[in-house]
């Protein structure tokens, strides 16, 4: 993730830095907020936090400065452009989060003439991933947690703490797996949205999200019922994108490569309230061959039956000692396993279901959250990040795309198709 | 392997089951409770599955993977019972 972040600010991109756009009504008690920051141990230890790699053969560790830095911004009567394109307010967009200076995370708080306001919460993914970032508000919106407020050592991975490399050779081997699988994957030729020739000197992220009404989701579920039997929501998600994807691969004239995507796994337990800090998450490969792209049906099948094959390998467990496994190396050592067996396509795009976001939470210190989104960044390669999250009962999928990957008119298309396969019975 | 018929035995081991590997410890779970609150989301399902051929020797097809049978361990349970007594083994 450390590694990652400084590759796509070389490119131009805002580096791994994601942010959650939260809309919130009147009464927002700024003072609660700056209260509750001020007290808590754990925004105490993200305000000192930064990650150090001593010595290039030593895995990356988090340690804290003496001084905590600043995390919270406040502005007032803004003209937020937060549009239908997504451009965050210059302020927020320049905001530097290098996870190796620290701090990772910054809370722009923006409040407008009417008494609404907006929460633009900036995370460095170094720091942590979208479940830790729910855990992390829940603890900050909850009223007298400061006493029993977790330790950090319980909220931390302690691998993340101190140097333990007795576990490293026996990765070794339970990376063997996942690693071998990489390499196979790219043997057949892989569909990738980057263009041919070097890089641009500097790349532009767009962002366009589709959001779903109250009434368009609960077609969507009913459509998931009946064809997944509600259990797998992210393969429907997924199947939609994959067909949507498709589409653009046959505009493009190029249908022989298949669509590998890796998908994210939360590795916590639900209802756990921690670990928040790092990212605790396993990967799942699918690998979608052409001709079972144009239908949603074959594509649910092969996700199906390639999920339970890889749980039934144990390739979940073996990605994540290979994860474990690269930490210490020197970087190139990861990227030429990631990129060289898909000759540097490492992906067709990347997807994740965040789930339910501020799951539970109706308010954020006393005022009511009217919407939330998630801004990801996407990598290149792949050049396309799909999220798809669900805030009260409304869905909304994020399409995050490097505009030389993407054009406009094929992000439209995107869009449509993507909606169309949710919602559209016809389509199979 | 000689597959396990009776629902209430199969509804305690995949209660046993996902306490070990899913359920945070303390949360209220038992055979009744629904499903999707448990932390059973699809790759769970998938373990659970897979639990079931293994360790009771049924294998449930897609087919069978109903919300009706997914309400709970109870009803997952009975639906694993029923195969098992229309010998639908995992070998």
């Amino acid at each position: 993730m450390h590694g990652q972040d400084s590759r796509m600010r070389r490119a131009g991109l805002p580096g791994n830095v994601c942010c959650a756009v939260i809309r919130l009504g009147t009464g927002l008690d700024m003072e609660r907020l700056r209260r509750r920051i001020a007290t808590s141990p754990i925004l105490d230890w993200v305000a000192r936090a930064r990650i150090i790699r001593p010595f290039p053969l030593l895995p990356p560790l988090w340690r804290t400065t003496a001084i905590p830095r600043t995390v919270l911004y406040e502005h007032n009567n803004q003209n937020v452009s937060v549009d239908a394109s997504w451009s965050l307010p210059p302020v927020v967009a320049a905001r530097e989060l290098h996870a190796a200076r620290g701090p990772g995370l910054a809370f722009d708080v923006v409040r407008h003439a009417d008494g609404t306001s907006h929460l633009f919460l900036s995370w460095n993914h170094t720091l942590l991933d979208a479940r830790g970032l729910d855990l992390l508000l829940n603890h900050l919106n909850a009223d007298g947690a400061t006493n029993g407020a977790p330790a950090i050592q319980d909220l931390i991975s302690p691998k993340q703490l101190g140097w333990d490399l007795s576990g490293w050779w026996p990765n070794v081997k339970r990376a063997r797996g996942s690693v071998e699988w990489l390499h196979e994957s790219g043997d057949e030729p892989l569909f990738s949205l980057v263009p041919p020739g070097p890089r641009p000197r500097l790349c532009r992220n767009h962002y366009r999200v589709v959001s779903f009404t109250e009434p368009e989701t609960v077609r969507i579920d009913a459509r998931c019922q009946q064809l997944v039997g509600g259990f797998r929501r992210s393969h429907f998600y997924l199947a939609a994108t994959v067909r949507a994807l498709h589409a653009v691969a046959v505009q493009r004239g190029n249908q022989d490569g298949a669509y590998l995507i890796p998908v994210p796994h939360d590795t916590r337990r639900r209802g756990a309230n921690g670990p928040i800090f790092s990212n605790h998450l396993s990967i799942l490969f699918y690998r979608i061959e052409p001709r079972l792209a144009g239908r949603l049906g074959d594509i649910l099948g092969e996700l199906s039956r390639q999920m339970t094959n890889q749980i039934r390998d144990r390739f979940p467990e073996s990605c994540m000692a290979a994860l474990d496994m690269f930490k210490p190396l020197p970087l190139g050592y990861y990227v030429h396993h990631l990129g060289k067996p898909t000759r540097g396509k490492i992906a067709t795009f990347s997807f994740s279901d965040s789930g339910e976001t501020c799951a539970g939470m109706k308010e954020l210190w006393g005022a009511r959250i009217l919407d939330v989104t998630h801004l990801v960044p996407a990598w290149r390669p792949p050049g396309l990040t799909v999220v798809f999250l669900r805030f009260g009962n409304r869905l909304s999928a994020l399409l995050s795309s490097v505009d030389d990957c993407l054009s406009t008119a094929e992000v439209d298309g995107l869009e449509r198709d993507v909606r169309a396969a949710l919602l559209e019975e016809g389509i199979s | 392997m000689t597959s396990e018929k009776d629902p209430n035995t199969i509804a305690a081991q995949l209660c046993q089951f996902a306490r070990t590997n899913f359920v945070v410890e303390g949360t209220n779970f038992d055979e009744n409770s629904p499903l999707a609150h448990a932390g059973i989301d699809s790759f769970a399902l998938v373990e659970l599955l897979l639990y079931c051929e293994r360790v009771i020797g049924v294998r449930v097809p897609d087919s069978h993977l109903t919300g009706n049978n997914l309400t709970s361990m109870a009803t997952l349970a009975n639906c694993i019972a029923e195969l098992a007594r229309n010998n639908h083994s995992s070998t």
